[in-house]
């Protein structure tokens, strides 16, 4: 027992000092507390606790392991959704952040493992960030970091002069974690009680991920062309069982071919102007016909345009134009033929890095609006303080009234550390 | 009086032909040299601590005035946000959206501080001198210089600076915005033996309007570095 002991112990010191490894560990623990506004039915109160654990272990100039442990308690969740309050519990989940080995030269990086990978130039609506699956009940204002969940994935970057080449592949399809699909049927199945079973994500090497990115930046201009076949993140229901009280559906998740283009360029010196234009092959859309569900292929065109302004008077603005198009009218569907949107955003630079972020989102299909303001305090060197609120309102068939019951008030606290 | 007249009319003469005699971009090139390596491939670390004592680090890696990329290394909330500047293009990488964005030109780095008054700190590529004339500062003999924008997309339309005339020492500016408006001053101090040379290494820049709101930059660890041409390419920024 010694013995062995006394080996591994000298094999560790000898990998230690073969590769000079270092070691880092930081991470951060935040709260969140929201007081719901809207939702006279549910239990108005939620709170949110995170951590993320993260060791990093650089073995030399040009490789390193990243590990990522990360831990939730949740009661935020239920609240959107029409179930009965009995049915909501508290969620606790511990699992695998960003978990992968990164190899580098000076032409090339190579990545193998859970990881993040965004695509696309805007921010608001990321019709281009279609590679990781996401956490959909998370709101506009949850970090990007934390919404997206890590896919396994072998993702390889080529850098030439002025722009990249990026390959990516993906053994292990995973899927976003969805809103309720009580929030689509509230128009077409008024009264019934609607229970969804998830698709267990494929084992590994069952299905397969892949695709691509070319980059260039050239004349003040940064341009990507993107293709990625995938399993849809979002699933499509299938008819269990029905009685004439509940519904059981079964999800399901087709695959999914996208094309798309970013474009990001700045304008006269001071503002800049981004545009993301996806297209996804036979993506499927629900719809009832009679007395059954169906699923319909049909071609979706995702395309989005926003202008960052220069800042007055320490006041700068974002202007969004989005709209999400199918390439045929489906009568019943769970989504419109049509969704636009317009955002204008102010933010206000308080100095020391406070910010006070103003939003207002305008669905035009079916009149809608949204309105959130945001306070970012940062304490002190490893301190943040959030403050904010949202309120969804408008026609009841439109996407932004389906999430009404998520208009809240919040304070939420983050604290990095490093050991 | 005749006598007192034409020696006068002499030595103005002579005052005059001694300004002209050095070109005013001449001085600001060797007051560059002062303040950093120069436009040759190097790194270095900035701290800047502001009037409440807040810190923040970075290290900048120089490729040339056309290239250069700064990593925050403190406070840890913001640790590994990046800003790539090339030529004038600027990407902004943030650990939480974890892709580039480009940003625009005039987005600051942190409260008083400009990025370019830490990642584009040449001004002879950037300004085209004038020298207004010669004084007296503190028992100093000094040029005062104007210095104006080549072009719109540099961090400051004009830039009134003060350099020591005997070893060309950066010792005050006054920066304008590209109307005209006055928007900081700053003076440079703790002049060091840098790579073999008397470099400042402090900079204190104040809001021109309100003076008590400071920003501190310490430069310091300045390193000749070769760096690879893909260390600045924006699609690397998420490595």
């Amino acid at each position: 027992m010694k013995t062995s002991y006394l080996s591994i112990l000298g094999a560790l010191l000898t990998i230690q000092s073969a590769f000079a490894v270092d070691f880092a560990h930081r991470g951060y623990l935040s709260a969140k507390g929201m007081k719901y506004v809207n939702d006279e039915t549910n239990e108005s109160i939620g709170q949110r606790y995170r951590a993320q654990f993260e060791q990093t272990i650089r073995f030399n100039e040009n490789t390193e392991l990243i590990n990522q442990v990360r831990a939730n308690y949740n009661s935020l969740y239920g609240d959107i959704s029409k179930t009965a309050p009995a049915d909501k519990k508290d969620k606790r989940e511990l699992y695998l952040g960003d978990n992968y080995l990164k190899i580098k030269s000076d032409s090339w990086v190579l990545q193998t493992g859970y990881q993040d990978v965004a695509w696309g130039e805007a921010f608001g609506f990321n019709y281009a960030d279609i590679i990781n699956p996401k956490d959909l009940k998370e709101t506009f204002y949850s970090d990007y970091s934390e919404s997206r969940l890590p896919l396994f994935m072998v993702n390889f970057k080529y850098f030439f002069e002025n722009g990249s080449l990026q390959l990516i592949y993906s053994p292990e399809p995973r899927f976003s974690k969805a809103l309720p699909v009580d929030l689509f049927t509230r128009g077409i199945l008024p009264q019934t009680n609607i229970i969804a079973h998830r698709e267990e994500t494929p084992d590994f090497f069952k299905q397969h991920e892949y695709g691509g990115k070319l980059s260039t930046s050239f004349w003040g201009l940064d341009a990507s062309l993107f293709y990625f076949s995938y399993l849809d993140r979002d699933p499509v229901y299938t008819l269990k069982s029905a009685t004439p009280s509940s519904v059981v559906l079964q999800e399901i998740h087709e695959r999914n071919k996208s094309l798309g283009i970013s474009l990001a360029s700045t304008l006269y010196d001071n503002f800049v102007l981004r545009s993301d234009v996806v297209h996804t092959k036979d993506k499927r859309v629900n719809s009832v016909n009679g007395l059954s569900l169906v699923n319909t292929p049909v071609d979706v065109t995702n395309v989005l345009l926003s202008l960052d302004t220069p800042s007055y008077e320490k006041i700068s603005a974002v202007f969004i134009l989005a709209g999400s198009f199918l390439s045929k009218d489906i009568p019943m569907a769970f989504r419109e033929k049509e969704e636009t949107y317009s955002i204008a955003k102010l933010s206000y630079d308080l100095g020391e890095e406070k910010v006070f972020d103003l939003s207002y989102t305008h669905e035009f299909s079916h009149t809608a609006h949204a309105i959130q303001a945001l306070y970012t305090w940062p304490v002190s060197s490893t301190l943040e303080i959030r403050i904010g609120a949202e309120n969804y309102w408008g026609n009841e068939k439109s996407q932004l009234a389906k999430i009404k019951n998520v208009s809240n008030v919040f304070f939420g606290i983050k604290n990095y550390f490093q050991l | 009086m005749k006598w007192f007249g034409t020696s006068l009319l002499l030595i103005l003469t002579c005052f005059n032909a001694h300004a002209a005699d050095i070109d005013a971009n001449e001085i600001v090139k060797k007051a560059d040299l002062k303040r950093g390596l120069g436009n040759i491939s190097h790194s270095f670390v900035v701290t800047i601590t502001n009037q409440d004592d807040k810190r923040e680090a970075y290290n900048v890696s120089f490729k040339d005035v056309n290239a250069s990329l700064t990593v925050q290394t403190e406070p840890e909330r913001a640790r590994g946000r990046k800003l790539l500047m090339k030529e004038y293009d600027i990407w902004l990488y943030t650990p939480n959206i974890k892709k580039p964005l480009r940003i625009s030109l005039e987005q600051k780095l942190t409260g008083e501080v400009a990025n370019g008054d830490i990642a584009r700190t040449n001004y002879a590529e950037d300004y085209d001198a004038t020298l207004l004339g010669t004084e007296k500062l503190n028992k100093v003999d000094v040029y005062r210089l104007e210095l104006k924008a080549k072009n719109k997309k540099v961090t400051y339309g004009k830039i009134e600076y003060i350099v020591s005339k005997k070893e060309f020492n950066p010792i005050s500016a006054t920066f304008f915005a590209l109307s005209g408006k006055p928007l900081k001053s700053a003076d440079f101090s703790d002049f060091k033996n840098i790579q073999g040379m008397s470099r400042a290494s402090k900079m204190v820049i104040r809001d021109y309007l309100q003076k008590d709101k400071t920003s501190t930059l310490v430069f310091s660890d300045h390193k000749p570095q070769s760096f690879p041409d893909s260390l600045f390419n924006k699609d690397r920024l998420e490595f």
